[in-house]
């Protein structure tokens, strides 16, 4: 046993060593650089924020930030599970008489200290970018933790069950950032100060006592969990992990989409509609009537560039709202993503190519440009411009943001049948590095003539470039 | 060989492709006529779905003429599309539109009259009426497979291009393939498909292609 043992390891000692302290040093050379970096914008902000509602916001910057952190990390837990076991595990041990909770006690565990894990470093972040002292800041990070750990607790204990309060913990958490948005926008937002006081310890204190009974309870919560509550999330996570490694992200939305489909399995069917290519688009209309909360979340974030504007944000106001644009065009572009990434279905359709996969872009591109038009009144605010100037600003913004939208969704995967780059990693098919920039870079080109000329001249020149990028990437083959 | 004094539906003349150095398909011939159906044998890599893919654009031949319906075959016309209807194994579904939904899109698009009638009786057709309002990724394979099969039939064509169409189905399932097969050489149309099924071979081919052996 010993020589199978001692004939398995691949290094030594010493080499084992080594790595970990070359690993500790380039944490904390970076690290120190990453935090010279907050403290320096930490102090420009100091400087260049003095007016009410900068400051105002300036403070509300971390709980908004935390805010968004944990509905992201909790929607992520329950997509997950939150405790999952890959499909080996589900396959080999889950039928077997072992006793679950002591198989799964340590999911638990793992997964609850990893929220916590995940929202540290955004608590940390903003809060020193906010200019909390250092108390301050220690409290508010270890308090934000706690809580993200708390609700991956209650996701756990919600997993399996049908109804449960805690399914709601994403959403609240979201309707809570848009009041501290809707705040900044309305010049009503309060200065909150650090988080700090005895009731802010005590809070503290009792959230980590939820955390650590959250811990020890872990079997028990473990016990009742059957297969398909484990099995379907640990399923997700080689498909997305494996598109992850290549860096295509658009794979990655794909074994999500397809996640989401499974879990629903069925819906209510809807017929009829136009004829021709506007049956897609008829089929996006249905898709909206399907899920409603997608347009509702879009129009929702027009918070985010009002509450830009509030503060002063001037032309990055419009950076922001492509943005925003950008990455919430994305899961309106369903029905594109399946045109574009096989011939198979698009050559289903009688109509050439392009005009396919355009069908494709009328409904989600008529939502993000009303979304643009709609910031008029926040780009008025921001900007020295006319009311026609800035809908033609906005709507262009839009614009550029389904562009970017449908950059990210219509690219290729990386392709090692072609000729390789060297790296240190080994051979790196040339598209590779590139497809995590993908969209941020057609993004830039639609913001760019509005941030450098913020009229409606720059708002046609960024609508021109975007048009003529969307026609290529719905042409081309 | 033809065997009718008609112009062919499908012609396809020194059809040759290759991957790297290894050449797949060397100079291949043959039409199809409507109302025959021509089946394409042979064993694994032999080029039979390199065949059919260069049929249908989905690749790029090397060299060879193709013509449907008297016109050079391009992919990227419309009414080319309108008249070749294919179903291989690179068929998507969207992931959001259930079995029905999925027909009637395609009906709908191709402008057929009364979309619902005829979507129905397709539906009935493949035994996916109980599956109506599934996603298509709550479908089994073969369940998959129908519904792929099914889209082909829910809209007008010239053409039918199958890649091996019997996988994944079972015994009733091929029975009715193999009869709708026949319905559809009946009605006047053209079916062009790839197959290791002897048994859908011997019933609805009027032309066996053999492919060579792979090297």
């Amino acid at each position: 046993m010993r020589h199978w043992r001692r004939s398995r390891r691949t290094v030594t000692l010493s080499e084992a060593v080594q790595e970990v302290y070359i690993w500790l040093l380039a944490a904390l050379m970076l690290g120190s650089m990453l935090v010279s970096v907050l403290v320096n914008v930490s102090h420009l902000g100091d400087r260049s924020c003095a007016a009410s509602d900068c400051t105002a916001a300036r403070s509300l910057l971390p709980w908004l930030a935390v805010g968004t952190a944990l509905a992201g990390c909790w929607m992520l837990a329950r997509m997950l599970g939150p405790v999952a076991v890959s499909p080996g595990v589900a396959s080999w041990l889950m039928p077997t008489p072992v006793d679950r909770g002591e198989l799964l006690r340590g999911r638990v565990r793992s997964t609850t200290l990893l929220g916590a894990m995940a929202v540290a470093p955004v608590a940390a972040a903003t809060a020193t970018l906010a200019g909390y002292d250092v108390s301050d800041l220690l409290l508010f990070t270890v308090g934000t933790a706690a809580l993200a750990s708390c609700g991956i607790g209650a996701l756990a204990h919600a997993q399996g069950r049908a109804r449960h309060p805690a399914r709601l913990l994403a959403p609240a958490s979201l309707i809570a950032v848009g009041a501290g948005l809707a705040a900044i926008a309305a010049s009503r937002a309060p200065e909150l100060g650090g988080a700090g006081g005895s009731l802010a310890l005590a809070s503290v204190a009792a959230l980590w006592v939820g955390v650590v009974g959250v811990l020890l309870r872990a079997q028990h919560l473990a016990q009742r969990l059957r297969v398909a509550d484990v099995a379907p999330g640990g399923a997700l996570l080689p498909g997305v992990g494996g598109a992850l490694a290549s860096l295509d992200l658009a794979l990655a939305f794909d074994v999500v989409v397809a996640h989401g489909s499974r879990r629903r399995g069925a819906v209510t069917a809807v017929r009829g509609g136009p004829t021709g290519v506007a049956a897609l688009m008829w089929r996006d209309v249905v898709r909206l009537l399907r899920s409603p909360g997608r347009p509702l979340i879009l129009f929702a974030a027009l918070l985010v560039p009002y509450a830009m504007a509030a503060v002063g944000g001037g032309v990055v106001t419009l950076v922001v709202e492509v943005l925003v644009c950008f990455v919430l065009v994305i899961p309106l572009l369903v029905s594109l993503r399946v045109l574009a990434r096989s011939s198979g279905m698009v050559r289903m359709f009688p109509a050439p190519l392009g005009w396919t996969r355009a069908a494709a872009l009328v409904v989600p591109g008529a939502l993000v440009v009303a979304h643009g038009a709609l910031c008029v009144f926040a780009l008025r605010q921001t900007l020295d411009v006319t009311p026609v100037q800035a809908a033609a600003l906005g709507a262009s913004a839009g614009l550029a943001g389904l562009a970017a939208g449908t950059r990210w969704v219509t690219g290729r995967p990386p392709d090692y049948g072609r000729p390789l780059v060297s790296s240190p990693a080994g051979g790196v098919p040339t598209n590779l590095y590139g497809s995590v920039l993908r969209g941020f870079d057609v993004a830039v080109l639609g913001a760019v003539p509005m941030v450098l000329l913020p009229t409606s001249g720059g708002a046609m020149l960024s609508a021109g470039l975007c048009l003529v990028v969307v026609a290529w990437l719905c042409g081309r083959k | 060989m033809t065997g009718t004094a008609q112009r062919p539906v499908l012609r396809v003349v020194g059809l040759t492709q290759s991957f790297g150095d290894h050449r797949v398909l060397d100079g291949l011939d043959f039409e199809v006529a409507a109302g025959t159906a021509t089946v394409l044998v042979g064993p694994n890599g032999s080029g039979k779905s390199t065949a059919l893919r260069c049929v249908t654009g989905a690749d790029q031949p090397q060299a060879g003429a193709l013509e449907l319906l008297g016109e050079p075959l391009d992919e990227l016309s419309p009414t080319i599309r309108a008249a070749m209807a294919v179903v291989m194994d690179d068929l998507d579904f969207f992931p959001d539109l259930t079995a029905i939904e999925h027909l009637d899109l395609f009906a709908r698009a191709h402008r057929v009259p009364d979309p619902e009638a005829l979507v129905d009786e397709v539906l009935s057709e493949v035994g996916l009426s109980a599956q109506a309002a599934q996603l298509p990724v709550s479908l089994s394979s073969g369940q998959r497979r129908r519904l792929a099969l099914a889209s082909a039939f829910v809209r007008p064509r010239r053409l039918l291009v199958l890649d091996e169409p019997e996988q994944r189905l079972d015994a009733e399932g091929l029975d009715w393939l193999i009869g709708r097969l026949r319905a559809e050489k009946s009605a006047g149309l053209a079916i062009l498909l790839a197959s290791h099924s002897a048994d859908l071979v011997d019933a609805v081919a009027d032309q066996v292609v053999t492919l060579g052996r792979a090297t």
